[in-house]
Protein backbone atom coordinates (compact mmCIF):
# COMPACT_ATOMS: atom_id res chain seq x y z
CA UNK A 1 0.00 0.00 0.00
CA UNK A 2 1.34 3.46 -0.86
CA UNK A 3 1.78 5.86 2.03
CA UNK A 4 0.80 9.52 1.92
CA UNK A 5 3.89 11.61 2.52
CA UNK A 6 3.27 15.20 3.55
CA UNK A 7 4.76 17.82 1.24
CA UNK A 8 6.90 20.15 3.31
CA UNK A 9 8.18 23.43 1.92
CA UNK A 10 10.70 25.84 3.47
CA UNK A 11 7.93 28.40 3.99
CA UNK A 12 6.16 26.03 6.39
CA UNK A 13 9.19 25.73 8.65
CA UNK A 14 9.90 27.74 11.76
CA UNK A 15 12.83 26.07 13.51
CA UNK A 16 15.07 24.62 10.80
CA UNK A 17 16.53 27.63 9.10
CA UNK A 18 19.01 27.62 6.24
CA UNK A 19 21.70 29.47 8.15
CA UNK A 20 21.75 27.27 11.24
CA UNK A 21 24.49 24.72 11.87
CA UNK A 22 23.69 21.35 10.31
CA UNK A 23 20.34 22.63 9.07
CA UNK A 24 20.66 20.62 5.88
CA UNK A 25 21.14 17.41 7.85
CA UNK A 26 18.20 18.31 10.09
CA UNK A 27 15.96 18.89 7.08
CA UNK A 28 16.96 15.65 5.39
CA UNK A 29 16.52 13.72 8.64
CA UNK A 30 13.05 15.18 9.16
CA UNK A 31 11.95 14.49 5.59
CA UNK A 32 13.03 10.86 5.90
CA UNK A 33 11.06 10.58 9.11
CA UNK A 34 7.97 12.12 7.56
CA UNK A 35 8.30 9.66 4.68
CA UNK A 36 8.18 6.80 7.24
CA UNK A 37 11.80 5.96 6.42
CA UNK A 38 13.29 5.85 9.88
CA UNK A 39 16.09 3.46 8.87
CA UNK A 40 17.20 5.95 6.24
CA UNK A 41 16.97 8.76 8.78
CA UNK A 42 19.09 6.74 11.23
CA UNK A 43 21.61 6.10 8.48
CA UNK A 44 21.92 9.84 7.85
CA UNK A 45 22.61 10.46 11.53
CA UNK A 46 25.06 7.58 11.89
CA UNK A 47 26.98 8.54 8.76
CA UNK A 48 27.28 12.10 10.02
CA UNK A 49 28.61 10.81 13.36
CA UNK A 50 31.09 8.57 11.58
CA UNK A 51 32.27 11.59 9.63
CA UNK A 52 32.98 13.54 12.80
CA UNK A 53 29.73 15.13 13.91
CA UNK A 54 29.55 15.01 17.72
CA UNK A 55 26.56 13.58 19.50
CA UNK A 56 26.24 16.93 21.23
CA UNK A 57 25.82 18.67 17.85
CA UNK A 58 23.51 15.94 16.61
CA UNK A 59 21.25 16.50 19.59
CA UNK A 60 21.35 20.30 19.62
CA UNK A 61 21.48 21.06 15.90
CA UNK A 62 19.49 18.18 14.44
CA UNK A 63 17.25 16.25 16.83
CA UNK A 64 16.09 19.20 18.95
CA UNK A 65 15.13 21.51 16.05
CA UNK A 66 13.53 18.59 14.22
CA UNK A 67 11.36 17.84 17.26
CA UNK A 68 10.37 21.51 17.55
CA UNK A 69 9.60 21.56 13.84
CA UNK A 70 7.55 18.40 14.00
CA UNK A 71 5.50 19.96 16.79
CA UNK A 72 5.01 23.12 14.76
CA UNK A 73 3.98 21.20 11.63
CA UNK A 74 1.38 19.35 13.68
CA UNK A 75 0.18 22.57 15.26
CA UNK A 76 -0.32 24.17 11.86
CA UNK A 77 -2.08 21.13 10.47
CA UNK A 78 0.62 20.13 8.00
CA UNK A 79 1.15 16.67 9.51
CA UNK A 80 -1.02 14.36 11.58
CA UNK A 81 -0.62 13.45 15.22
CA UNK A 82 0.39 9.99 13.95
CA UNK A 83 3.36 11.53 12.13
CA UNK A 84 4.30 13.43 15.25
CA UNK A 85 4.25 10.29 17.40
CA UNK A 86 6.10 8.26 14.78
CA UNK A 87 8.92 10.81 14.54
CA UNK A 88 9.21 11.19 18.30
CA UNK A 89 9.34 7.47 18.94
CA UNK A 90 11.76 6.84 16.10
CA UNK A 91 14.07 9.56 17.42
CA UNK A 92 13.95 7.97 20.86
CA UNK A 93 14.92 4.70 19.21
CA UNK A 94 17.86 6.43 17.53
CA UNK A 95 18.94 7.97 20.84
CA UNK A 96 18.80 4.58 22.52
CA UNK A 97 20.94 3.08 19.77
CA UNK A 98 23.53 5.83 20.31
CA UNK A 99 23.75 5.16 24.04
CA UNK A 100 27.04 3.20 23.91
CA UNK A 101 28.67 6.26 22.32
CA UNK A 102 27.67 8.55 25.19
CA UNK A 103 30.00 7.51 27.94
CA UNK A 104 33.07 9.51 28.77
CA UNK A 105 36.30 8.16 30.16
CA UNK A 106 36.33 10.82 32.87
CA UNK A 107 33.61 10.42 35.44
CA UNK A 108 32.82 13.29 37.77
CA UNK A 109 31.41 11.46 40.79
CA UNK A 110 28.20 13.43 40.34
CA UNK A 111 24.75 11.97 39.96
CA UNK A 112 21.47 13.26 38.62
CA UNK A 113 17.93 11.96 38.72
CA UNK A 114 15.86 13.02 35.69
CA UNK A 115 12.12 12.57 35.33
CA UNK A 116 8.84 13.98 34.14
CA UNK A 117 6.33 14.83 36.83
CA UNK A 118 3.21 12.75 37.26
CA UNK A 119 0.81 13.22 34.33
CA UNK A 120 3.47 14.48 31.92
CA UNK A 121 3.93 12.09 29.00
CA UNK A 122 6.45 13.99 26.87
CA UNK A 123 9.77 12.54 27.96
CA UNK A 124 12.08 13.12 24.99
CA UNK A 125 13.43 16.47 26.18
CA UNK A 126 14.39 15.30 29.63
CA UNK A 127 15.84 12.12 28.19
CA UNK A 128 18.01 14.24 25.94
CA UNK A 129 19.05 16.24 28.98
CA UNK A 130 20.03 13.08 30.87
CA UNK A 131 22.15 11.97 27.92
CA UNK A 132 23.97 15.30 27.97
CA UNK A 133 24.79 14.88 31.64
CA UNK A 134 26.11 11.36 30.87
CA UNK A 135 28.31 12.78 28.13
CA UNK A 136 29.68 15.29 30.62
CA UNK A 137 30.69 12.57 33.05
CA UNK A 138 27.68 12.44 35.37
CA UNK A 139 25.86 9.27 36.33
CA UNK A 140 22.18 9.65 35.59
CA UNK A 141 19.02 7.87 36.60
CA UNK A 142 16.41 8.62 33.95
CA UNK A 143 12.96 7.73 35.26
CA UNK A 144 10.97 8.73 32.18
CA UNK A 145 7.44 10.02 31.81
CA UNK A 146 4.69 10.25 34.43
CA UNK A 147 6.78 9.58 37.54
CA UNK A 148 4.98 9.69 40.90
CA UNK A 149 6.27 12.25 43.41
CA UNK A 150 7.28 9.75 46.06
CA UNK A 151 9.12 7.69 43.43
CA UNK A 152 11.30 10.70 42.64
CA UNK A 153 11.99 11.40 46.32
CA UNK A 154 12.86 7.77 46.97
CA UNK A 155 15.21 7.60 43.99
CA UNK A 156 17.12 10.65 45.24
CA UNK A 157 17.31 9.04 48.68
CA UNK A 158 18.66 5.78 47.25
CA UNK A 159 21.18 7.31 44.88
CA UNK A 160 22.31 10.38 46.82
CA UNK A 161 21.93 12.41 43.65
CA UNK A 162 23.40 15.92 43.64
CA UNK A 163 20.86 17.12 41.09
CA UNK A 164 17.26 16.58 40.08
CA UNK A 165 15.98 17.57 36.64
CA UNK A 166 12.26 17.75 35.98
CA UNK A 167 10.90 18.05 32.46
CA UNK A 168 7.48 19.38 31.54
CA UNK A 169 5.78 20.13 28.23
CA UNK A 170 2.27 21.14 29.17
CA UNK A 171 1.71 24.22 31.33
CA UNK A 172 -1.01 22.53 33.30
CA UNK A 173 1.52 20.09 34.78
CA UNK A 174 3.39 22.96 36.42
CA UNK A 175 1.46 22.60 39.66
CA UNK A 176 2.67 19.00 39.95
CA UNK A 177 6.23 20.17 39.25
CA UNK A 178 5.85 22.62 42.14
CA UNK A 179 4.57 19.83 44.39
CA UNK A 180 7.52 17.60 43.48
CA UNK A 181 9.94 20.39 44.33
CA UNK A 182 8.20 21.02 47.65
CA UNK A 183 8.32 17.31 48.47
CA UNK A 184 12.04 17.07 47.66
CA UNK A 185 12.90 20.16 49.67
CA UNK A 186 10.89 18.85 52.61
CA UNK A 187 12.44 15.37 52.45
CA UNK A 188 16.06 16.58 52.22
CA UNK A 189 15.85 19.83 54.14
CA UNK A 190 19.32 21.37 54.34
CA UNK A 191 20.80 18.60 52.24
CA UNK A 192 18.80 18.97 49.06
CA UNK A 193 19.93 18.23 45.54
CA UNK A 194 19.95 21.20 43.22
CA UNK A 195 16.74 21.27 41.21
CA UNK A 196 16.57 22.12 37.51
CA UNK A 197 13.40 22.42 35.48
CA UNK A 198 13.06 22.56 31.73
CA UNK A 199 10.71 22.22 28.82
CA UNK A 200 8.31 24.27 26.76
CA UNK A 201 6.64 26.34 29.53
CA UNK A 202 9.99 27.62 30.74
CA UNK A 203 10.93 28.71 27.26
CA UNK A 204 7.74 30.71 26.88
CA UNK A 205 7.53 32.53 30.23
CA UNK A 206 10.45 34.43 31.78
CA UNK A 207 11.46 33.38 35.29
CA UNK A 208 8.72 30.79 35.57
CA UNK A 209 11.30 28.42 37.03
CA UNK A 210 11.54 30.66 40.08
CA UNK A 211 7.78 30.62 40.52
CA UNK A 212 7.73 26.83 40.75
CA UNK A 213 10.58 26.87 43.29
CA UNK A 214 13.44 25.47 41.18
CA UNK A 215 17.07 26.54 41.40
CA UNK A 216 17.56 27.05 37.68
CA UNK A 217 16.34 26.42 34.17
CA UNK A 218 18.18 26.48 30.88
CA UNK A 219 17.15 26.82 27.25
CA UNK A 220 18.93 23.66 26.18
CA UNK A 221 20.70 20.61 27.53
CA UNK A 222 24.22 21.98 27.15
CA UNK A 223 23.40 25.10 29.16
CA UNK A 224 21.67 22.94 31.77
CA UNK A 225 24.88 21.01 32.42
CA UNK A 226 26.77 24.27 32.89
CA UNK A 227 24.11 25.61 35.24
CA UNK A 228 24.03 22.40 37.29
CA UNK A 229 27.80 22.26 37.69
CA UNK A 230 27.97 25.91 38.73
CA UNK A 231 25.25 25.33 41.33
CA UNK A 232 26.82 22.14 42.65
CA UNK A 233 30.18 23.91 42.97
CA UNK A 234 28.57 26.78 44.83
CA UNK A 235 26.73 24.37 47.11
CA UNK A 236 29.93 22.43 47.78
CA UNK A 237 31.83 25.58 48.66
CA UNK A 238 29.03 26.75 50.91
CA UNK A 239 29.29 23.49 52.82
CA UNK A 240 33.04 23.83 53.24
CA UNK A 241 34.10 21.57 50.37
CA UNK A 242 34.15 17.83 49.96
CA UNK A 243 30.39 17.85 49.94
CA UNK A 244 28.65 14.76 48.72
CA UNK A 245 24.91 14.66 49.04
CA UNK A 246 23.67 11.83 51.19
CA UNK A 247 26.93 11.29 53.05
CA UNK B 1 6.66 36.62 26.56
CA UNK B 2 3.50 38.32 27.86
CA UNK B 3 2.91 40.51 30.86
CA UNK B 4 3.01 39.16 34.37
CA UNK B 5 -0.01 39.41 36.62
CA UNK B 6 -0.54 39.11 40.36
CA UNK B 7 -0.63 35.52 41.53
CA UNK B 8 -4.19 34.51 42.39
CA UNK B 9 -4.95 33.52 45.99
CA UNK B 10 -5.56 29.94 47.07
CA UNK B 11 -9.16 30.78 48.03
CA UNK B 12 -9.90 32.17 44.60
CA UNK B 13 -8.29 29.17 42.89
CA UNK B 14 -10.46 26.92 45.04
CA UNK B 15 -13.58 28.86 44.10
CA UNK B 16 -12.54 28.68 40.44
CA UNK B 17 -12.07 24.90 40.73
CA UNK B 18 -15.56 24.58 42.13
CA UNK B 19 -17.32 26.42 39.33
CA UNK B 20 -15.20 25.89 36.23
CA UNK B 21 -17.11 22.80 35.08
CA UNK B 22 -20.36 24.80 35.17
CA UNK B 23 -18.76 27.57 33.14
CA UNK B 24 -17.44 25.10 30.57
CA UNK B 25 -20.87 23.50 30.22
CA UNK B 26 -22.52 26.90 29.80
CA UNK B 27 -20.13 27.83 27.00
CA UNK B 28 -20.73 24.57 25.15
CA UNK B 29 -24.52 24.92 25.44
CA UNK B 30 -24.53 28.56 24.31
CA UNK B 31 -22.18 27.90 21.43
CA UNK B 32 -24.24 24.95 20.19
CA UNK B 33 -27.41 27.01 20.38
CA UNK B 34 -26.06 30.15 18.74
CA UNK B 35 -23.15 29.36 16.46
CA UNK B 36 -23.99 26.06 14.71
CA UNK B 37 -20.39 24.87 15.29
CA UNK B 38 -21.13 21.47 13.76
CA UNK B 39 -21.24 23.12 10.32
CA UNK B 40 -17.46 23.57 10.42
CA UNK B 41 -16.40 21.21 13.18
CA UNK B 42 -18.53 18.27 12.14
CA UNK B 43 -20.71 15.94 14.22
CA UNK B 44 -18.11 15.77 17.00
CA UNK B 45 -18.43 19.49 17.65
CA UNK B 46 -19.93 19.17 21.10
CA UNK B 47 -17.18 16.87 22.38
CA UNK B 48 -14.49 19.00 20.78
CA UNK B 49 -15.90 22.14 22.38
CA UNK B 50 -16.06 20.41 25.75
CA UNK B 51 -12.44 19.27 25.47
CA UNK B 52 -11.41 22.70 24.29
CA UNK B 53 -13.01 24.47 27.24
CA UNK B 54 -11.45 21.99 29.67
CA UNK B 55 -8.11 22.85 28.11
CA UNK B 56 -8.81 26.56 28.58
CA UNK B 57 -9.59 25.93 32.24
CA UNK B 58 -6.35 24.02 32.79
CA UNK B 59 -4.21 26.64 31.08
CA UNK B 60 -5.96 29.52 32.80
CA UNK B 61 -5.50 27.84 36.16
CA UNK B 62 -1.77 27.30 35.56
CA UNK B 63 -1.42 30.92 34.56
CA UNK B 64 -3.26 32.17 37.66
CA UNK B 65 -1.47 29.84 40.03
CA UNK B 66 1.96 31.06 38.96
CA UNK B 67 1.10 34.66 38.12
CA UNK B 68 2.25 33.98 34.58
CA UNK B 69 0.30 35.96 32.01
CA UNK B 70 2.86 34.78 29.47
CA UNK B 71 1.18 31.39 29.46
CA UNK B 72 -1.98 33.00 28.11
CA UNK B 73 -0.13 34.98 25.45
CA UNK B 74 1.47 31.73 24.31
CA UNK B 75 -1.90 29.98 24.27
CA UNK B 76 -3.39 32.71 22.10
CA UNK B 77 -0.59 32.13 19.59
CA UNK B 78 -1.17 28.39 19.78
CA UNK B 79 -4.92 28.77 19.43
CA UNK B 80 -4.67 31.00 16.36
CA UNK B 81 -2.68 28.41 14.47
CA UNK B 82 -4.13 25.18 15.79
CA UNK B 83 -7.84 25.71 16.42
CA UNK B 84 -8.79 26.52 12.80
CA UNK B 85 -7.54 22.98 12.02
CA UNK B 86 -10.48 21.74 14.09
CA UNK B 87 -12.89 24.08 12.31
CA UNK B 88 -12.94 26.47 15.27
CA UNK B 89 -12.47 29.94 13.81
CA UNK B 90 -10.92 32.74 15.83
CA UNK B 91 -14.18 34.70 16.09
CA UNK B 92 -16.04 31.76 17.58
CA UNK B 93 -13.18 31.05 19.98
CA UNK B 94 -13.23 34.63 21.22
CA UNK B 95 -16.99 34.55 21.65
CA UNK B 96 -16.63 31.38 23.68
CA UNK B 97 -13.99 32.96 25.90
CA UNK B 98 -16.33 35.88 26.53
CA UNK B 99 -19.11 33.44 27.39
CA UNK B 100 -16.73 31.62 29.72
CA UNK B 101 -15.83 34.88 31.50
CA UNK B 102 -19.50 35.73 31.92
CA UNK B 103 -20.28 32.28 33.31
CA UNK B 104 -17.46 32.58 35.84
CA UNK B 105 -18.71 36.05 36.80
CA UNK B 106 -22.15 34.58 37.40
CA UNK B 107 -20.98 31.65 39.51
CA UNK B 108 -18.10 33.12 41.53
CA UNK B 109 -18.21 35.56 44.45
CA UNK B 110 -17.64 39.05 43.05
CA UNK B 111 -14.39 39.77 44.92
CA UNK B 112 -12.90 36.50 43.75
CA UNK B 113 -13.95 37.03 40.17
CA UNK B 114 -12.30 40.46 40.29
CA UNK B 115 -9.05 38.78 41.25
CA UNK B 116 -8.99 36.56 38.19
CA UNK B 117 -10.63 38.99 35.77
CA UNK B 118 -7.27 40.43 34.53
CA UNK B 119 -6.35 36.95 33.31
CA UNK B 120 -9.60 36.59 31.39
CA UNK B 121 -9.15 40.08 29.96
CA UNK B 122 -5.64 39.22 28.81
CA UNK B 123 -6.85 36.01 27.23
CA UNK B 124 -9.79 37.60 25.41
CA UNK B 125 -7.99 40.75 24.33
CA UNK B 126 -4.80 38.96 23.29
CA UNK B 127 -3.44 39.22 19.78
CA UNK B 128 -5.99 37.06 18.01
CA UNK B 129 -5.35 38.71 14.65
CA UNK B 130 -5.03 36.12 11.91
Amino acid sequence: MATAVPTITQAMLRFISGGAAHADLALRYMKRMLAHERQEAFKLAEEALDEGLTIRDLYLDVLQPVQYEIGWLWQTGKISVGHEHYCTNATQLLMASLYPRLFRATQKDLRMVAACAEGELHELGVRMLADFFEMEGWDTDFLGANTPRDGIVRMIEETGAEALAIGVSMHYHLSEVERVIEAVRKAFRGDEPIILVGGYPFRTVDNLWENVGADASAPDAASAVEAAEALVTRQTEAKGGAYKHGQ
Amino acid sequence: MGSELARVSEDTLKSFDEVCAKAEAAVVAECLAADSPEEKMGPEAEGMLRNGMQFVTKMLRASMQFGAGGILADQVQWGKTRLPEYGAGVEMVRRNLERYAEALRTHMPAEMFEELEPYLTQLISGDWSE
